[in-house]
């Protein structure tokens, strides 16, 4: 009996110490994406048969059906351009040159990993619907509070939240370079 | 040793082997529910347009609301599987992915000459299936997966048109 309640003890300690350490690893694996690119990361083993196990429960858990670097290359942010977690306290200034790419988007999601819960209905900017103020350049304002222009809601994200970057059919610098291709910076403009 | 720390060390040991095991079954087991979702719709090999993607969208993880989406759960036990892809105006693609999350296959709207381009699925086993001249033939690595159309909606104004468009993507099993 009592090497019976020894053997019960351990596999719960066991099963505990073991689900522990999957949400820590795998957890960070999904912000830490291996290749670091100012605020984004990516991966360039998304998607792919050669990701290692880490990377594919990664995917599974924070980007389920992406695409694999050939035909997507996804940057995702859970901090702005000073290393300062994203939160919806704050508003930010997105900005910077067209990527590289055949089309882009760039979309808000909760801790969650879904959509931000609420109905102002401004997910997202996208190389077809952003407002420019000149040619292959562009910004975006993400702020619980309505903007004028390019606005990306994070009203009811919380903190963190994430932004992801999405690249459609990337051109060679992204391939070559995804550490240093151009990318928008995030700057924090005002805080509550 | 002593007794405790043997326990200490068989523990640990269990630990570190289901640590593995537990992230080796995440992709299997969330992938698996994302087939049964997906088969749920509308059934296995038949074609389902998802709705636009919105706030309370929760069936896959970071939805893109830039993009309209179109699946297919697919099982090859039954046969070989036809898949159509419809030409587009704007970025589109149709993916393939195992029951792994691996995405397998992939093909956009710039490989598509004609109206269409279809592509023939096939079980890594199938030897019998007769791939057309102008179909692509691909041979999964698992029986079960998905298939996903993406096709970019550029503004707003233009999901209607969109969603007449997509509906032109096709899954059928090949029968015979």
């Amino acid at each position: 009996m009592r090497k019976f309640a020894a053997i019960l003890a351990g596999l719960v300690v066991a099963a505990v110490l073991a689900i522990a350490s999957v949400v820590v690893t795998v957890g960070i694996g999904i912000r830490d994406r291996g290749i670091d690119n100012g605020p984004w990361s990516t991966s360039l083993t998304v998607g792919s048969a050669d990701a290692d196990m880490y990377t594919k429960a990664a995917v599974a858990i924070g980007g389920l059906l992406a695409l694999s670097k050939e035909e997507t290359i996804y940057y995702t942010a859970f901090q702005d351009s000073d290393g300062d977690t994203l939160t919806e306290d704050c508003t930010y200034r997105v900005e910077g040159p067209d990527p590289d790419t055949r089309w882009w988007s760039m979309t808000i999601y909760a801790l969650d990993n879904y959509l931000v819960r609420n109905d102002d209905n401004r997910p997202s900017v996208a190389q077809t619907t952003v407002t420019r103020t000149r040619p292959g350049h562009f910004h975006a304002v993400v702020s619980p509070k309505a903007q004028p222009v390019n606005w990306i809601s994070s009203r009811n994200a919380g903190s963190p939240f994430s932004l992801t970057l999405r690249l459609y059919n990337p051109g060679a610098s992204v391939y070559s370079a995804p550490d240093s291709t151009p990318l928008p910076s995030i700057k924090k403009e005002t805080c509550k | 040793m002593s007794g405790f720390l043997k326990w200490i060390v068989w523990t640990v040991f269990a630990a570190v082997g289901l640590h593995f095991v537990l992230v080796w079954l995440v992709p299997y087991v969330l992938m698996g529910a994302v087939i049964i979702g997906a088969s749920q719709q509308n059934g296995v090999n038949e074609i389902y347009q998802a709705p636009k993607v919105d706030q309370t969208s929760r069936t896959v993880v970071r939805p893109a609301p830039d993009l309209a989406y179109t699946t297919c759960a697919f099982d090859l036990r039954k046969g070989a599987l036809a898949v159509t892809m419809p030409k587009s105006e704007t970025y589109s693609s149709v993916s393939f992915f195992a029951d792994d999350t691996v995405n397998f296959f992939a093909l956009n709207d710039r490989a598509v000459e004609g109206d269409s381009q279809e592509i023939i699925l096939m079980r890594e086993s199938d030897r019998s299936t007769i791939v057309p001249p102008t179909a692509i033939g691909v041979r999964a690595p698992t029986t079960k997966g998905l298939v996903l159309f993406r096709r970019v909606i550029p503004f707003d104004d233009a999901w209607p048109a969109i969603d007449a468009e997509r509906r032109k993507a096709d899954c059928r099993l090949i029968q015979g």
